[in-house]
């Protein structure tokens, strides 16, 4: 029952979707809390328009994690700083766009034929796409600035640096910042946001500027950061993922660091609509993936989900990839009864314990006083076996409806990105990407491309799919 | 020349299969399903038999599918039955699924460090054997890791003397193990399950067929067995084999053999190896490249090498496209006035390598043209915005922009370079004349800055005085553990600049935890050993100079054994196994190869250990085969234990011999040959070696070299040679504790020292004239883990330190009891006026000798043995901490430079 009203939902969804205008990806993962869902609605199946490909596979900040940790035994260690594994696009008004950490710039190319129109070149590597707003895009570099320029040629409008130092340092056969910006430019109201961060032993920076002038509303030194990967953000507060370390707080108003979210780590993240944290924990102990959910206002995450590499959030529907399986799942009915079912195991151990105490108290006592003393000390006994079993029945209970949660599941290879448009799931695989029906689960289109398919776009029926080798596809609506 | 045939086509040509002998066999289990009578199947070498715990599944090929509760556990069998010296256990066996605790066929007890009898199964990735001797066991583990769900035929095997393991009839791993095989009184004859008195652990997978042998199988019958053409013995390298990435895509592999005739290298994605590449040099002397390789991709390849009778392989060996550090190639035109204006720069200044900063972005061809000619990072600084634009528009266009050459934009031309300090290797001024601030950029030593405007005046940067270097293991090869760098007078961590940042990142290395080689610097060189791979960097900026991979290098305890590398300004000296290689320490071309003693090769299959540069003098050591330690995966292999555990055993050579460096001779100058040698102890102090062994009968007849019990401890002589001639200078009788934890000499000109771990820290001094004792004292453990059982002392200024005292070496006087308190397992380092060490929350820490206080960089993590070094006027710190999963550290290489070397940077 559950399920079916979620799916009514996803379908009622799906049909406004069908008839939903035609809507830029203006930002990293479409907006600001990078859900990767549009409403737009995509008609497989696809064909391809035009590849632009990389002489050179992306120059990523960071190389992969390690390749065991061989003393806990543990293999498969998920990779916390992999930001920039390939050239994300952003597109709008029939133009794409996107960095470049080859070749240090900021291109733009025409949706459509795949022509470069201009390329605007900064002094450091470009490693998260600008993010598009009122005829202007907005992005950070390597070199330490975060620049603002015009969507007709590329002309450079303001830069902003937040360092004093001008100095660069060698790193990896380019120069960077000891500041560099490796946020993106997130856009907010009349401001934009980024971070200028590295080592946590120096300072790092947490900036908002008026989106127009790039004049600094403020800039908020901080020490003890490594602020990278896309900031995200809700109404009142930005979310500074930092890789090895917990994503961060800060106020957006005025800067001010709150806190971190704790046991969260990488730079995967999404906000979902009710301000829950999903990203990937903060240390690789565990063996293989794992996504999880928090609260950013709590102390720990409030779901796991083991041997997951994405998971994608419309609405009260989550889909998850898990093992070598998709999944549709209803996230808030799972959520409410998973967060019951840990209390009540909570309550159970509680009991458990008061109950073993009790049992030694009143196994101790005299004979003579089982009687009279031990009475209501038996009592006691009764009613918490008889809490601990109620309980126990009603955990078997949510565990059964937990299982319901679940709709359709399909095997599928493991995604690198998994985006939302109107109904359509896009999966982008190593060397393909994979349509299904959100609905159903139904497997509606394939494509060939090379590489891992870390970043998908779908913007005026145009996919785009930019790969770890460094191209990017456009498939088009036939 | 490629070949498109496949493997096994090319392999046919030349043999047929043989089937093996079948003798010896003891236990023969058949587990297709018509074997089965209900639960219990019946073994078809001597009828034992035996009940599954219940009722058998098969898979579509016919394997028995193990798992719980479908096992067998067999007991009443007494040990009596198995072998106790020679045997063979063999499996063809799928595993679904890894697991720490994975058995497929065993009769053990492993009951914390009571580990009897053998077990063939697996871990989370690898298949392994092992047997007890009665001390710790013996395990070799296979060096690749299966394919969960793929099909192998598992062996192992034992003769008494080495332990094997060979996956489908390739030899996988070896390692020393002698002795008979000790059992429990009781056990489970376990098959599909890892089980014995506390664990019952099945076995995710499927059994095809399991056999024991009560012989040791030869090596080509095992590989009969496997299908597979006999081999005539494992390939003989005159040149073990060594991987350089050439160009994105390209990898070439080097080696040569010791008989002439075509070698051939088969490689693929996958084990099956299924594309070959033909060497047809006749000399020996073998090269092929590898072209087309995908990237982010791991590869598997064998060297083949034909002989006359037959064909001899190598071992698998793997390596990965994500760690090709070549430069991408430019296109250029040779005949551009630009190319013979960089040819000429280039030569002039004999520069190629690192960052070339061109002053001035008007000649983007030159640019170009550099970039082309060199494997240099090409930085132009340019104040025109006009130029800029169109210099980096031209650049775009040549497909050079951001990936070999770019343009940074400055303010004024003349004015202050927006780069770091000490960090350009080659300056190219187009205009700009000399000035303190193009000093400043240039690397001190090895930096040359050359003005085009002046007629290619050059100008070099001196070497900062106060800079040194780290060449050996402990900085020295007296084994000081310092460095006689000044840091510029650095005493905190405030007093750095972070000076570069980047790869080799942690997917360079084995894993924090296996006691690696220290990282040495030379020359302004820092070389850096990782998972069989070494890279060079360049001090200064990081900038990768050149990697090789090289599947026979590990070494691991080192705090057990000693380095396995030393440099100098011009040359890395290696030891891989029976060789040591002479790199060019600049290119990383091998120059030359040495052997260890020819004789004790050829009757004991020796390689070399100990390896230093003391005087002229190139000082090796023999170590018998496999003694050294090479496992990694797991606890144990922290090598953290207290003595008397496996992996506080000392790692012992049986000579010392030497190679004159100048002579250019192909054998050793002289050897020295008496007693057993503790490499830990190996130092050189000007023209002198020390070294420690023992003399003891017992000792000198055992067969092993990985020593551990009571006898090591007597007849122990202090022995001084002189290093030209290999003489005896002088030897003193030794009266010691035992080291049973660590055992260390050192060699400053105040005086030798000893260290004994065993329950305590005992320091023991002589005189380096005569090895007359001068005094002794005896110091607590800080910890009793995490290395503070056993770090080795720093030797800095005359003050020995070992947390938490400092003594002066001359005298043994109490300096401090104030030593900066270690939180890890990396030991401590010394340069300068302060110890660098991993300190307070698990940090690389710094502690002020003067003012005895304490900083640290938070979340930068060392390696658990030492990867700090104090060198080159910098501390480089190469990753080291990689692998750690439970904590947010920052795993990248790093580079600081001392603030007072800054010059007028702003």
């Amino acid at each position: 029952m559950i399920f079916r009203i979620a799916i009514l939902e996803l379908v009622m969804s799906c049909l406004a979707a069908g008839i939903a205008q035609a809507e830029d990806w203006p930002t990293y993962r479409h907006d600001n809390r990078r859900s990767a869902v549009t409403q737009e609605k995509a008609n497989v199946p696809l064909s391809l328009s035009w590849v632009r490909r990389s002489p050179v596979s992306p120059l990523m900040a960071w190389s992969g994690p390690a390749k065991w940790d061989a003393y806990s035994g543990n293999k498969d260690l998920q990779s916390m700083r992999n930001f920039d594994p390939a050239f994300f696009v952003t597109a709008s008004e029939g133009a794409i766009y996107f960095g470049s950490s080859v070749d240090n710039a900021v291109h733009c190319l025409n949706a459509r034929t795949g022509m470069e129109r201009w390329v605007t070149f900064t002094g450091g590597a470009v490693r998260l796409p600008p993010t598009i707003d009122q005829g202007k895009a907005y992005f950070g570099s390597d070199d330490g600035y975060a620049y603002c320029i015009d969507l007709k040629e590329g002309r450079e409008l303001w830069k902003f640096r937040a360092a004093k130092s001008a100095r660069l340092i060698p790193s990896n056969g380019k120069l960077i910042s000891p500041w560099p910006v490796r946020s993106g430019v997130l856009v907010k109201g009349s401001n934009a946001y980024f971070a200028a961060s590295l080592l946590p032993w120096e300072h790092s920076y947490l900036c908002s500027l008026n989106k127009d002038t790039g004049t600094a509303i403020y800039v908020s030194d901080n020490t003890n950061m490594t602020m990278q990967g896309a900031l995200l953000s809700s109404s009142t507060t930005i979310y500074a993922p930092q890789g090895r370390s917990v994503p961060l707080l800060f106020d957006a108003s005025s800067g001010k660091s709150l806190k971190g979210v704790s046991g969260m780590g990488g730079t995967f993240c999404l906000l979902t609509e009710d301000e829950l944290l999903v990203g990937i924990p903060q240390n690789q102990k565990a063996s293989g993936n794992v996504i999880q959910i928090a609260d950013p206002s709590g102390t720990e995450a409030m779901l796991q989900f083991h041997g997951a590499d994405r998971l994608l959030i419309v609405g009260e529907m989550a889909f998850i990839h898990q093992g070598k399986v998709l999944k549709s799942l209803n996230r808030a009915e799972y959520g409410r009864l998973q967060t019951k079912i840990v209390t009540l195991t909570g309550q159970v151990k509680g009991m458990t314990g008061e109950l073993g105490r009790l049992r030694k108290s009143f196994n101790v006592l005299p004979a003579a006083k089982k009687q009279s003393e031990g009475k209501s000390a038996k009592t006691k006994i009764l009613q918490l076996e008889g809490l601990m079993k109620a309980s126990r029945v009603e955990i078997s209970t949510l565990s059964k409806a937990v299982t319901k949660c679940f709709g359709w599941e399909i095997r599928s290879p493991a995604p690198y990105e998994l985006i939302f448009a109107g109904g359509v799931l896009f999966i982008g695989g190593n060397g393909i990407v994979i349509a299904y029906d959100a609905g159903t689960g139904e497997e509606l289109w394939s494509g060939n491309v090379e590489g891992h398919a870390y970043g998908l776009v779908f913007s005026r029926g145009r996919l785009f799919v930019s790969t770890s080798r460094g191209h990017i596809y456009s498939f088009s609506e036939k | 020349m490629r070949c498109l045939c496949s493997l096994l086509l090319w392999l046919t040509v030349l043999h047929c299969p043989v089937r093996g002998e079948d003798g010896g066999i003891l236990h023969d289990w058949d587990f297709k399903k018509q074997e089965w009578d209900g639960l219990k199947i019946t073994d078809k070498g001597n009828g034992l038999l035996a009940k599954a715990t219940s009722p058998p599944g098969f898979d579509a090929q016919g394997g028995w599918v193990t798992g719980s509760p479908g096992v067998i556990a067999i007991e009443g069998v007494n040990p009596g039955v198995f072998p106790s010296r020679n045997m063979t256990v063999e499996a063809d066996v799928v595993i679904d699924e890894g697991q720490r605790w994975g058995g497929i066929l065993s009769y053990a007890q492993d009951n914390g460090d009571y580990e009897r009898g053998w077990l063939l199964g697996y871990n989370e990735t690898s298949f392994l054997f092992w047997v007890s001797t009665g001390g710790p066991l013996n395990q070799v583990i296979a060096d690749l890791p299966f394919e969960p769900g793929r099909r192998y035929r598992v062996t192992g095997s034992f003769d008494g003397l080495n332990i094997r393991i060979y996956v489908d009839g390739n030899l996988a791993g070896e390692a020393r193990a002698e002795g008979r095989i000790a059992y429990p009184d009781w056990a489970y004859y376990a098959i599909g399950v890892y089980k014995d008195k506390d664990e019952n652990y099945p076995m995710k997978g499927r059994l095809f067929s399991a056999s024991v042998f009560n012989r040791s199988l030869r090596e080509n019958e095992i590989r009969a067995r496997s299908g597979l053409p006999p081999t005539v013995g494992p390939i003989k390298f005159a040149a073990r084999p060594l991987l350089r990435f050439t160009d994105k895509g390209i990898a070439r592999i080097e080696w040569g053999s010791d008989v002439k005739g075509d070698g051939a290298v088969a490689y693929g994605k996958g084990r099956e190896l299924g594309e070959m590449m033909i060497s047809a040099q006749s000399n020996g002397n073998h090269s092929v490249s590898l072209e087309g390789l995908e990237p982010a991709a791991t590869y598997f390849y064998r060297i083949i090498q034909n002989t006359r009778e037959g064909q001899r392989f190598s071992p698998v060996y793997e390596f990965s496209t994500s760690l090709n550090f070549s430069a991408l190639r430019v296109q250029g035109n040779q005949d551009d006035p630009a190319a013979i204006q960089a040819k000429a720069i280039i030569d002039r200044t004999g520069i190629k390598r690192g960052y070339c900063l061109v002053v001035g972005a008007s000649n983007p061809e030159l640019l170009i043209e550099l970039a082309r000619m060199s494997e240099f990072s090409v930085v132009a600084v340019e104040s025109d915005k006009e130029l800029i634009s169109s210099t980096r528009a031209i650049l775009y266009r040549k497909g050079v922009y951001g990936t070999r050459v770019s343009v940074i934009a400055v303010d004024d031309l003349e004015d202050d370079i927006p780069i770091t300090s000490c960090m350009v290797n080659l300056l190219v001024s187009l205009s700009r004349k000399e000035d303190d601030e193009i000093r400043r950029v240039l690397v001190p030593g090895r930096g040359r800055a050359i003005f085009l405007a002046e007629g290619g005046r050059i100008l070099s940067r001196d070497r900062f005085k106060g800079s040194g270097d780290w060449t050996h293991q402990y900085g020295d090869a007296g084994n000081t553990a310092s460095s006689k760098d000044t840091l510029g007078g650095a005493t905190g961590t405030a007093d750095f600049a972070v000076q570069w940042v980047g790869r080799p990142g942690a997917d360079f290395g084995i894993d924090r935890n296996p006691r690696m080689p220290a990282p040495i610097v030379a020359g302004g060189r820092l070389f850096h050993q990782g998972m069989n791979r070494m890279i060079a960097l360049d001090s200064r900026n990081g900038a990768i100079l050149w990697a090789l991979e090289v599947p026979d290098l590990r070494r691991v305890n080192i705090p057990r054994d000693c380095g396995n590398w030393c440099a100098d300004n011009d040359s890395l000296y290696v030891a891989v196994k029976e060789q040591a290689w002479v790199l060019s320490a600049e290119t990383g071309q091998r120059r030359e190869i040495l052997k260890v003693l020819p004789e004790e090769m050829s009757q004991q299959g020796h390689e070399w250990g100990y390896i230093g540069k003391i005087g002229s003098v190139l000082v090796g050591s023999s170590v018998k085969a496999t003694t050294g330690y090479t496992s990694f995966w797991s606890k144990k292999m922290w090598f953290d234990g207290k003595g008397g555990q496996d992996g506080t055993a000392q790692v012992c050579s049986d000579s010392l011999f030497g190679y004159s460096l100048h002579a250019g001779e192909s054998k050793p100058a002289w050897v020295y040959r008496k007693g057993v040698i503790l490499n830990s102890t190996i130092s050189g102090m000007g023209n002198r070696v020390f070294f420690v062994e023992t003399r003891n009968e017992k000792i000198l007849s055992s067969s092993g070299r990985r020593l551990a019990g009571s006898e090591l401890w007597r007849d122990q002589f202090l022995v001084a040679l002189d290093v030209d001639s290999g003489n005896v200078i002088w030897e003193q009788p030794l009266e010691t504790e035992d080291g049973t934890v660590a055992f260390y000499l050192q060699a400053s000109p105040e005086g030798l020292l000893l260290t004994a771990s065993n329950t305590q820290f005992h320091l023991y001094s002589f005189d380096p004239e005569t090895g007359k004792p001068t005094w002794r004292k005896s110091s607590a453990w800080a910890d009793d883990h995490h290395s503070g059982h056993f770090q080795h002392p720093v030797i800095t200024a005359g003050i020995i330190y070992l947390q938490p005292n400092g003594y002066r070496l001359k005298s043994g006087e109490l300096v401090t009891s104030k030593v900066g308190r270690r939180e890890g397992c990396h030991t401590y380092v010394g340069a300068g006026g302060a110890l660098i060490y991993r300190g307070k929350s698990r940090q690389i820490s710094m502690w002020d000798r003067q003012t005895e206080s304490v900083t640290t960089w938070p979340r930068l993590r060392p390696s658990c043995w030492l990867n700090t070094i104090p060198a080159s006027g910098m501390l480089l710190v190469p990753e080291g901490g990689g692998g750690c999963s439970c904590g947010g550290w920052m795993e990248t290489s790093i580079g600081f430079l001392p603030k007072a070397y800054m010059g007028g940077e702003r």
